[in-house]
């Protein structure tokens, strides 16, 4: 359960994540977005916070479930690369033998179990967000979701994460304008030819220069 | 000799994946289009793929420059010469 709960908040670039489901609202008070849900979680006997820290020391994003609209693109979890999460949730019931996973867009980046011997039902922890993701590597909005499984029941949990920072100064930037240019100059020289067959009959000819004008 | 267009739908395929690839990372690092399953992303790589290929078929033709030869000597014209009017 730990496990989960660890997953799903770090490799989701600390979405957070109680144990089961619900629907999160943000922290008016520090969140510089509107009070708008950022998390869902499922069933409800779920329950989880997380707070983002920036590299400054400043509370960058901060969301409870359930208590909101659920996970949305337009108005994403915070993060930025510098910082830290702090994180804690609990689940109605201990879930012992779990397997649990933690998807980024749709491909598993985490995974993991445990017998739960402890029955635990709650984890908390704090993590550095540079431990999963390098800054200047990338930016942009991704989907999270995870889910644990075990006996005693499951829970699953989804949000969209921000990771903030400058696109102009990230590896993925330098990747994509170096593809782009060699796709121009591929595209210039995947271009037809004109008058290929000419130059092919002028030389079984022998007579690879043009006649010379008159 | 007959003028015909020779078409690089490799070249161009290559072309198509590159600018796929890249316009789908701009999309992702600006957050231009968020989707829950990155393989969505493959089908604007697709699109580039097809593109490419047929940019590399119909696209417009390339003037292709003649290969560099040593240069064509033409002598003067003058008695003996090919075609030279009649000495009088």
């Amino acid at each position: 359960m730990q496990g989960a709960a660890g997953a799903l908040l770090t490799g989701a670039a600390m979405a957070w994540w109680a144990t089961p489901a619900f629907a999160g609202t943000r922290d008016a008070s520090t969140a510089p977005t509107p009070v708008v849900p950022g998390v869902s979680l499922e069933p409800s006997n779920c329950s989880g916070s997380g707070t983002v820290v920036n590299g400054s020391g400043q509370v960058l994003d901060h969301a409870t479930a359930p208590g909101g609209g659920g996970a949305s693109p337009g108005n994403p979890i915070l993060v930025d690369p510098n910082g830290v999460v702090t994180y804690e949730g609990t689940s109605g019931t201990a879930i012992t033998n779990h397997h649990w996973y933690v998807d980024l867009d749709g491909i598993e980046v985490q995974s993991g179990g445990s017998p739960n011997t402890g029955m635990e039902t709650s984890t908390h922890g704090t993590k550095k967000i540079s431990d999963f993701l390098p800054a200047h590597i990338i930016t942009g909005t991704y989907y999270v979701d995870g889910a644990i499984s075990g006996t005693g029941g499951e829970c699953s949990g989804s949000a969209y994460v921000k990771i903030e920072g400058d696109p102009a100064v990230t590896a993925a930037f330098g990747l994509a304008v170096v593809l782009f240019l060699l796709a121009l100059w591929l595209f210039y020289a995947g271009m037809p030819d004109e008058a290929e067959e000419m130059l092919d009959v002028a030389d079984e000819l022998g007579q690879s220069q043009p006649p010379p004008a008159r | 000799m007959a003028k015909t267009r020779k078409g690089h739908p490799v070249k161009g395929a290559i072309a198509g994946l590159l600018l796929g690839l890249s316009v789908s990372l701009f999309l992702l690092i600006f957050s231009l289009w968020v989707v829950k399953n990155l393989e969505w992303y493959a089908i604007v790589v697709g699109a580039g793929v097809v593109v490419g290929i047929l940019w590399g078929l119909y696209g417009p033709r390339r003037r292709r420059k003649r290969p560099a030869g040593p240069p064509v000597v033409v002598g003067p014209r003058g008695a003996g010469s090919p075609g030279a009017p009649p000495p009088v």
